[in-house]
Order: C-alpha cells, then structure tokens, then sequence
C-alpha cells in the first residue's frame, strides 16, 4: 500500500515534530540565560559537552540501525535531550561526566528500547540517574551553585582547567579543599543542605524560615526557576505541553511539603518557596512533560504529575538521594502504561446505556 | 482599641463576604461553561482553515454530456450475474444495467446509447479494489425511458414508495453509499425525527450547500415524502453558521410547516458526520454499536433527499449528481451538475483546467484518494474533484510516533488513535480490537493533527481489514469444524472413510486457496463465500452418494 495521503496547510496548521522540539529548546533559553549569569561559562561547557556528545551517538547509532538519518535525524529530540542533562549536571564536573550520561541517555536509554518514541524512560533523567549511582560524589558536587562567592573567586581559565585537565583524585582533592573553605556541606542541593541544617537547629526554627540571610544565599535559585516557570508557560500558550502535568506535579508536591511543614517539620521552609528550589521547575515543565513518556490520557496525567510530585517530596524527605527528581520521575514512567490501561477514556457512545 | 477592633471586624466581615461573592460568581460560571455551553459541543474535531466558499460555487454549472461513459460495478454484481445488458445493445436513459444485490443498488444508464465494451479492471488507488467496467457510447440524443411516476405519492402505500427508491438506486449520497431504501425500512415506525444533513462534510466541498441554494423547493418536497413514509413529528435540518444565503431560502420554505425546524450548526469538521450531528443537535449520543434509530432520529443528507424526491415525483433515477470542483486556493470553484460515469479527464477538459502539472483528488481532502488513473469516472458517492500542485507532499517523511496526544485531544469518538497505531503496527489484533477500532469513523482528523506525519488512517483501514479477515476465517473455521464433524458421524457406519477424507480435504484447500476476489465488506464475503462453500458441499455429498449407490 503507498503512503500518499493528503495533508495541506490549508485545512489544518499543524506543527510538525521538530518544530515543537525547536520550540522546547526555545523555552529552555531564558533559563539558559540566567544559569549563564550566576555560573558563568561553565553552564555553558557543559550544555556544549553533552549536546554534542548526544548528538554524536545518536548519529552513530542510527547508522548502526540503518535508520532513515533525515527524517530521524532532524528531529531535534537529542539536542534537547543533551541540554536537558547538561543543565541538570553540576556545572564544576569533569568533562567525562556530560559525555558518558549522555551516552547512557541516548543510546541505552532511547535507541536500545526503539528510538524516539519507544522509550519508556526519559532519556535525560535515566542518564543522571545512571550517572548518580555510578559517581555519587561527582554528581552531588554542589557546593558551587549553592555558594556564588566560590564560583565568583574563579575565572574562565580556572574553570576550563577543573573541568578539563583535572583527573579525578585531583579533583576530589580540590573539592575537599573547597568544601573546607565553605561553610557547607557539599553534598547537595538547598533542599538537602536545609534538611540538614534544621536537624541541627531544631530549638530556632521561626527565625531561620524567614531570616533573610539564608533566603538570600538561594536567591539566584528562585531566580532561574522562575527562568524556567517562564520558559514552560510559554509552552503552555503554545500548547506544546499539557497543563495536566506540571500543575498537578507542583500541586501535589506543595501539598506535601506544606503538610511536612505544618506537621511533620522535616524541612522547614515555606511551601512556595520550596517549588523555586532546586531544579524543580525544570523537572515539572521540562522533563516531566516529555511526550513520549508520559500518560496520554487526561486524567492519566494528572496521575502520573500527582505520583511524582509525592514521590519527589518521600524521597527528599526520608531517601538518601539529594535531587529527588530524577528518580521520582523515573519510576512514574515505569507505572504510565499501567495508567494509561485503567485511565482510558468512555468512547462515544459508552455512556449512554 | 475597642472601635478598632469593632472596626477591623467589619472590614474582615466585609472582605468575608466579597471573596464569598467571587468565589460563588466563579462557581456559576464555571459550572455553566461545564454544564451548557461544552456538552452542546461535540467532542474533538477541527476547525479547517479553507472551509469558505468563493463566490461562484454558488452557480450551478452545466457541462455537455460526454461520449464515453464508464459505468464502475461491484465485483460481486458479476460473480452473481446480475448484469442484465450485452455488448451492442442499445441503451435508453435510465434503462437499468445491472440489478441490485443486498446492499448494492441498482445501476440505471445515465445516457441513451449502445453499451460497446465490458471489461475488467483494477484500481490501485482505490483500495486494490477490482472492478468491471460497462462502457456505453452515447448517441447524444438522451432518450429516455418510460418509468413509473409516483407524482401523487399519498396514494401509494410506503412499502410501494420504498420499493421505487430502491429501484431507482438512490443511495446515501453523503459518502458511505449506504442504501437509501433501507434505511427508511428499518425505521418505519422506529423513528420521530428527520434530521436533514446539510453541513458539508469536509472542508473545498459546496455541493450540498449548492444545491440548497437551486433546489431548496425540491429538498423540502423531498422531506415531506420522507416525512409520509416514517410518519414522523418533526424535521431538523441542519446547516452550517456560515451558509446565510441557502438558509434564507430554506426558511422561506418552510414557512408554511410548523414541524420544521432549522439549526445553524458550528462549522467544525466531522460536523457533517451523523453521530457527531446527533451530539450536537440532540445533545446525545448514540450507543455503542446500534444506528441512530435507536434514538428515534434518521439523519439523511441533502443530496439524498433531492434524489429521493426525483426519483418518487419526476421518475428519474439516480443518474446525475452534483460535484464541486475546486483547487488549492480556490481561484475556481465550481459546482457542476454531471451524470454518474463521466470519466474525470473529461470534466477537467471541459472546465480548462490544467491537470497535467496536478495531482488530482477524488472525494473530501481529508479523506479523498489521490487518483493516478484520469479515466476513473465520478461514482454515486463522489462529492468532490480536488485539483493540488503537484509534488505537494515533498519532506512529509513519516517519523516516529511521539504521543503528543493531539490526535486523541482531537478524535471525535474519543479513541486513542496513538495505542492503536501502536497496536495495528505490531499486529495485536486483540489490543486493537479492545481499544475498538471498529467504531472509528474514518475521519481522518487524527491523520490532518498528527506532527510526525503518519498516515493513521492508513493503518487503521489496513487493520479493520485486517481485523475482518480473522472473523472471518474464524467463522469458517467453525462452521467446517462443525460439517466435518458431522461428516464424520455419517461416515463412520461406511468403509469409505479414508479415501474421502484425503479426497474432500484437498478440495476444499484447493477452494479456500482460490482468492475470491471481491471487494465489499469482508463481512459480506464471508456470507457470499460460505454459500459457495455450501453448494460445493452439497455437490459433493451427492456425488458421494452416487458413488456409493454404484459400489453397492
Ligand atoms: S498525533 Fe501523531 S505523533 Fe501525536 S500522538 Fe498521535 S500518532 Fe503520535
Ligand atoms: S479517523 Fe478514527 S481514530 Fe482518527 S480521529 Fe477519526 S474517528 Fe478518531
């Protein structure tokens, strides 16, 4: 049978599907920006890194399978893929890092279960997760992003030099040398650090929710999540993604978290602002959203966007795993086909008895 | 302090009460978007671009009629001989050439002439379908037969009426070419309601709305037949919001009935559908897996009506129809009347349109078929003759599947055309029967939506096929299981077991090997086919028969 068939323009504009990967990787630039503006040129190495990396074993890897290199090709989806991993890196990791989980991403991740289309994780997140248990110490190296003093006493060539000509147990010596010099612990995000903090001063809770010093050391992270807010409700108008995810994800897990902080008092800093910590926002507008791996219907992605808020919140609070998105998002994709077998919609005529 | 706290109470009391008010103002609207304004809506559906009409389409347009006209007829009219015309006779107009055959109509000549060849054909377009092809010359002086005039319909009794329609072969004109007559068969008695189907059922089509805006009186006088044979209490017609011009009209004709009613409906695509009409008009649904007659309501198209009217008042039979003719920018637009087996490349000639450097479209853009074959001529069912650029298709290269969702966001009977692309592709027949391919319509709106650039419709035409196929050698299978069964039974008192076993097996292998090759509903074949399979049967028992009675 040909596969001719009609399909103008006139009757019906409909985005093709490199167009809307172009404009997923058009929303992630603001957010680009900004990391760009507190981190310097390291964001940018490491985007490079793994985009081109990705890029790369898509490219082999398709001629391997003997794929149709156009139409695959061209779709954009490991571009965004390796921006997506290099910008959930922490930015002072060697060079290695980026291209090894994006080797994991693209290749074990999306082109083993079928290409695009056919994997049931995402690509991005499988890598750093992959990536996480493999070098835990690497990928929990956030001592820079939290303290922007450190970052700033560096310059370009010094940064070029951690990330390319250090090995590794020069490397760890370094960051045991910078973890002396900052007051924190360096293993974690601001959500972990806080965690930890707080056990410490459990007797002066009030005054450390709203004392501005320690809001004021996480500034810049509210900031590139807003970066990113914005980014994703320009596809939201757009309607490149659906509502149903990243509402019911950011819902479920404010839910969470203000009940953990009316009531269980684990991580005691004000619900809202726990949603423009970390790499929240990315996960609920980027990663979660993701066509291919998440529930196709309605009220299937309410459920899947709900399942990992909750999760995200269990795993910040009770696992060991500092950035709890990445897993959280990973087994909501494990269950989607279960979702999408039990949340299937009436058809047209099945209500009506 | 105390005023001030009496103060700050009042406020608080005040703010209270506000917020109350939105939140309630709110709910109302919300519950009013969800409760009204939605449910009237049906589910999905597309709002195309390119619906509007140029201001020709309105002109009906006449065309001289053609030497040549090719008659297409069914595969299986031939495998039961019910073609009743030979090479050299001559023909009168409206002389029937072939007699119906369950859901098939009759087939009339649309001109007067001598019939010069009958051949046989297969279209690769058009679903592989094969074909016989009676070719009649016409002499030009379009002299008609002598028919049967029911111009005082009251005076029959409806089974008379309905017996007319279906020797004048009127068929559902929409597009399915579903038999008009019964239709109305099966909803005498059952139904209240007559919905008049005038919204076009897909985008560069006007004919409909033609030929309100020519024969609006005969549509009515069409109505009021169908209306005397169903006995029915009240009639919608539905038209779509933009067509101002033929609704006017229409309200003037119906001025003197209180029982009609007419509707402007959104124009959204598969508004033209009749399910999704019912949603819209009735605000219900039709359950799963019955007709609308369920509901009391016959929807039947505009077009249909007119040649129901033809065919009972004037006597004519289902000979011409009206087709639109259009391209991609609508620089022409034109709506001609032309007799059914004009051959393509005619009309095209006739209307000075290049069609050299086009690619031409039979049928709805949406779900029209691309033609390679010019000489293909206009069917019953054909609305619409689409003329494209050429090479229009360039970079539309399939891609993988994505699962944005917009094909189910937008499918009006609300399936889930990416699980069953998912699952035609990889041949679960079970999976794709679960998530019920068989009630999807064929809209092909999935197929417009789809950014990766699959052909769903493609695949699930391929699977339905597919699909019957297995029903079908499921039925057989059980049916030979039983005969064998049986056979058996009887064979066992005589000797002559193994020898027939071996002999009969053989045959019928050799029976089921030969394809037959007919191109209606699978499901109609199965019927054809086990017929078949039965007089064989029989045959052979009595040769059997025979051979015992000579042994002994
Ligand atoms: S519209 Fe196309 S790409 Fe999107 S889910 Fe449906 S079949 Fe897949
Ligand atoms: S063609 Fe079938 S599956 Fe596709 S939108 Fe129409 S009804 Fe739905």
């Amino acid at each position: 049978m040909d596969y001719r068939y009609i399909k103008i323009n006139d009757i019906y504009i409909c985005r093709s599907t490199n167009n809307i990967m172009l404009l997923a990787i058009l929303a992630t630039i603001p957010g680009v920006i900004i990391e760009f503006y507190y981190f310097k040129i390291a964001v940018l190495i490491q985007i490079f890194l793994s985009v081109i990396s990705s890029i790369i074993f898509e490219f082999i890897f398709l001629k391997l399978r003997k794929k149709n290199l156009y139409t695959f090709f061209l779709d954009y989806s490991s571009v965004l893929t390796g921006i997506l991993l290099g910008l959930s890196l922490p930015i002072l990791s060697p060079w290695w890092i980026s291209i090894v989980g994006s080797f994991f991403s693209i290749i074990v991740a999306k082109q083993l279960y079928g290409g695009l289309g056919n994997n049931i994780f995402n690509p991005a997140m499988s890598g750093y997760a992959i990536l996480s248990i493999s070098f835990p110490i690497l990928m929990t190296n956030w001592s820079f992003q939290n303290n922007l003093a450190l970052l700033n006493m560096l310059n370009v060539s010094d940064m070029m030099s951690i990330i390319f000509f250090t090995d590794l147990e020069d490397y760890y010596k370094m960051m045991s040398k910078f973890s002396e010099m900052s007051n924190f612990i360096t293993q974690s995000t601001p959500l972990e650090q806080m965690r930890i903090q707080n056990r410490s001063i459990v007797t002066n809770i009030t005054s450390f929710i709203f004392s501005l010093e320690n809001i004021d050391i996480y500034r810049h992270w509210i900031l590139i999540n807003f970066s990113f807010f914005s980014g994703g409700i320009f596809l939201l108008i757009k309607k490149i993604i659906c509502w149903r995810v990243p509402f019911s994800f950011l819902f479920s897990l404010f839910i969470c978290c203000s009940l953990d902080f009316f009531y269980f008092k684990h991580i005691n800093i004000f619900p809202l602002i726990q949603l423009f910590l970390g790499s929240t926002m990315m996960g609920a507008f980027f990663i979660a959203t993701d066509p291919v791996t998440t529930s196709i219907t309605k009220i299937g992605r309410i459920i899947f966007g709900s399942f990992i808020g909750i999760f995200i919140w269990i795993i910040r609070v009770f696992g060991g795993y500092p950035d709890a998105i990445s897993f959280s998002i990973l087994l909501a994709n494990s269950v989607v086909p279960l979702i999408d077998y039990y949340t299937q919609p009436y058809i047209y005529g099945k209500k009506t008895k | 302090m105390i005023t001030l706290i009496n103060n700050f109470k009042q406020h608080l009391f005040m703010c209270v009460n506000f917020v109350w008010v939105l939140i309630r103002l709110c709910y109302i609207h919300v519950k009013k978007i969800i409760l009204f304004r939605k449910s009237r809506d049906l589910y999905g559906g597309i709002e195309c671009i390119s619906m509007k009409t140029s201001k020709s389409s309105s002109r009906l347009e006449y065309i001289p009629i053609p030497k040549k006209i090719f008659i297409l007829v069914d595969d299986i009219i031939v495998l039961q001989k019910k073609i009743i015309v030979d090479v050299g006779q001559s023909v009168l107009l409206g002389q029937v050439l072939s007699l119906g055959y369950k859901h098939i109509a009759p087939i009339h000549s649309p001109v007067s002439g001598i019939v010069t060849k009958i051949s046989q054909k297969k279209y690769n377009f058009f679903l592989n379908k094969r074909f016989s092809i009676i070719n009649i010359r016409s002499d030009g002086k379009d002299t008609k037969i002598d028919s049967i005039l029911m111009s005082n319909y009251k005076k029959f009794s409806p089974d008379e009426i309905i017996q007319l329609i279906y020797n004048s072969g009127v068929v559902g004109l929409g597009g399915a070419g579903f038999l008009s007559s019964k239709k109305l068969q099966y909803s005498i008695g059952n139904a209240h309601t007559l919905v008049v189907n005038a919204a076009e059922s897909e985008p560069y089509i006007t004919s409909d709305d033609c030929l309100i805006r020519n024969f609006a009186q005969e549509v009515i006088q069409g109505c009021q037949i169908i209306v005397w044979i169903l006995k029915i209490k009240c009639v919608l017609i539905a038209i779509e919001d933009d067509k101002n011009i033929a609704y006017i009209k229409i309200k003037k004709e119906i001025k003197a009935f209180p029982n009609y009613k007419i509707y402007k409906i959104k124009r959204i695509y598969p508004s033209g559908s009749s399910k999704q009409l019912i949603k819209i008009l009735f605000n219900k649904e039709v359950p799963l897996g019955k007709h609308s007659t369920s509901l009391g309501i016959v929807v039947f198209n505009v077009s249909t009506i007119f040649s129901i009217k033809r065919a009972v008042i004037n006597g004519e039979p289902l000979i011409e129809r009206i087709v639109t003719l259009s391209d991609r920018r609508l620089s022409y637009q034109k709506n001609i009347l032309v007799r059914v087996g004009t051959p393509i490349n005619y009309i095209l000639k006739k209307c000075n349109i290049n069609y050299k450097d086009n690619s031409v479209v039979i049928g709805g853009p949406i779900t029209g078929l691309i033609i390679d074959d010019l000489s293909f001529p206009i069917l019953k069912t054909s609305n619409n003759i689409l003329c494209l650029e050429l090479n229009f298709m360039d970079n539309r290269l399939e891609s993988p599947c994505i699962r944005c969702t917009a094909c189910s966001r937008t499918c009006p009977m609300r399936l889930l055309p990416e699980q069953l692309y998912f699952y035609s592709k990889s041949f679960d027949h079970n999976k794709s029967r679960e998530y019920h391919i068989n009630e999807c319509i064929e809209c092909g709106i999935c197929e417009q939506v789809c950014p990766s650039n699959i052909p769903l419709l493609r695949y699930f035409r391929k699977e339905k096929l597919k699909l019957n196929e297995i029903i079908f050698k499921e039925n057989m299978s059980k049916k030979f299981k039983k005969l064998f069964v049986s056979r058996q039974s009887r064979l066992n008192s005589s000797g002559l077991i193994n020898e027939n076993i071996i002999y009969s097996s053989n045959n019928l292998d050799r029976v089921l090997d030969k394809k037959v090759v007919c191109n209606t509903d699978i499901e109609y074949i199965t019927i054809e086919k086990s017929q078949f399979m039965r007089k064989k049967e029989l045959e052979e028992s009595i040769a059997r028969a025979k051979l015992k009675r000579n042994i002994e």
